[in-house]
C-alpha cells in the first residue's frame, strides 16, 4: 500500500502521544510536616491570694487538681509559639532554662509524635516522647528549692 | 450477404472504407431506404459515443491534467534543480501528495487540540504546602496520649492524665530522687 494512504495515520499517531503527555515538571519531594505548638513557661507559688495569669485560662481548671493544687498562685514567665519541622530539633529558651523540642511525625492525623527534653539551670530535667492529641497539654513540671513549682505546658495544633 | 452490407455500412461511417467501396456504399444508400435508416442509425450511435466521451473528459479534474503535464515537462526536459536537491524533492512530494498532507495535518491538529483540551491539569506544581498537617479532633473524640519514654536523670518521673470537657493533660512530674514523699 502507498506511504501516502498511511500519512495520515502516521501523523495521528505521532499527534497523539504528543498532545496527551504531560508537562514532565521536576518531581518535588513532599512538602515537610510542620505543626504550631505553644510553649508556656509558668512558676507556681503559694500566695494569700489566688492568682491565675489570664494567659492561662485554658489551665485554670487543672491548677485546681493535684498536683498543682499544692499551689495557688501561677504566673506565666515566657510564652513563645513555635513551628516544629518534622526531625528537625527546635531550641525555645525559657527563663529559668531551655526545652528542646523535636517532631517525629503525625500519627492517625491527629496526633502528633513529638520528644522534648527540658533544661533547667543547666541541668536535664526530664526527657520524654510522647504521642499526643493535637489541642491537648502536656505539663512538665519541678519544684523549685523555695516550694515553688515550675510548669512548662505545650500544646499544639 | 446483410452482415457483410452491415460491416460495410459500419465502415462508411467510420470513414474507414477506399473511394471505390465507399462509392458503392452510397450507391446503395440511394436505392435501398432500409440500408439507409442504418446508415443514419450508425451516425447516432456515434454521435452519442463522441458526446459521452466528451463529458467524461470534461470530469476529470483540472489537477490531474497539471500532474499529468508536471510529468510531461518533466520527462521533455528535466532540470537539474528538480532531479538532485533533496529540498526540491520534498517540496515536489508534498506538492505531488498535498491532499493527504494537508489532511493528515488538520486531523492531528484536531486531535492534538482535543487531547489538550481534555488533559488534566494535574502537574504536580499545584499543591499547596501544608503548613498544619494535625487535625484537631474535637475533644471528646481524642484518645489519651502515651507516653513513650520518659528519663529523668536526677529524679523520678510520674505520669498522670488529666481528663476534662477540654480533653486530656499529661502531667509529667519530675521528684528529686532524695525526696521521700509523694507528690
Amino acid at each position: 500500500m502507498s506511504i501516502r494512504r498511511w500519512l495520515p495515520v502516521l501523523m495521528l499517531a505521532c499527534a497523539i502521544p504528543a498532545a496527551s503527555a504531560q508537562p514532565t515538571a521536576p518531581k518535588q519531594p513532599p512538602p515537610p510536616v510542620v505543626v504550631s505548638c505553644e510553649f508556656l513557661e509558668i512558676t507556681a507559688s503559694a500566695g494569700t491570694t489566688p492568682s491565675v495569669d489570664p494567659a492561662l485560662d485554658k489551665l485554670k481548671k487543672k491548677f485546681k487538681k493535684p498536683p498543682f493544687s499544692s499551689w495557688n498562685v501561677f504566673k506565666l514567665d515566657h510564652s513563645e509559639q513555635k513551628s516544629l519541622t518534622q526531625k528537625k530539633l527546635e531550641t525555645i529558651t525559657l527563663k529559668q532554662g531551655t526545652v528542646e523540642a523535636k517532631l517525629f511525625g503525625i500519627v492517625n492525623k491527629s496526633q502528633l509524635r513529638l520528644s522534648i527534653s527540658l533544661t533547667v539551670s543547666d541541668k536535664n530535667i526530664v526527657n520524654t516522647t510522647a504521642t499526643f492529641e493535637g489541642g491537648d497539654y502536656l505539663v512538665y513540671g519541678h519544684s523549685l528549692p523555695n516550694n515553688d513549682g515550675h510548669l512548662l505546658a505545650l500544646t499544639c495544633k | 450477404m446483410a452482415a457483410r452490407d452491415d460491416i460495410e455500412l459500419m465502415q462508411h461511417a467510420d470513414g474507414e472504407l477506399d473511394d471505390r467501396a465507399a462509392a458503392d456504399v452510397d450507391a446503395r444508400l440511394e436505392r435501398d431506404p432500409d440500408a439507409r435508416k442504418k446508415a443514419d442509425s450508425l451516425g447516432q450511435i456515434s454521435e452519442l459515443v463522441r458526446s459521452h466521451l466528451e463529458l467524461a473528459a470534461d470530469d476529470v479534474p483540472q489537477r490531474s491534467f497539471d500532474t499529468i503535464w508536471r510529468k510531461v515537462d518533466r520527462e521533455i526536459s528535466p532540470t537539474p534543480e528538480e532531479d538532485t536537491g533533496p529540498w526540491a524533492r520534498i517540496t515536489g512530494w508534498l506538492d505531488r501528495h498535498r491532499g493527504h498532507v494537508i489532511t493528515g495535518a488538520v486531523s492531528a491538529g484536531a486531535v492534538a487540540a482535543l487531547a489538550l483540551l481534555l488533559r488534566t491539569p494535574d502537574d504536580g506544581t499545584s499543591a499547596p504546602v501544608r503548613s498544619t498537617a494535625i487535625d484537631v479532633q474535637p475533644a471528646a473524640l481524642r484518645v489519651a496520649p502515651e507516653i513513650e519514654s520518659i528519663d529523668t536523670p536526677d529524679g523520678e518521673g510520674t505520669v498522670l492524665n488529666l481528663e476534662d470537657e477540654d480533653g486530656h493533660t499529661t502531667v509529667i512530674w519530675v521528684s528529686p530522687a532524695d525526696t521521700v514523699e509523694g507528690i
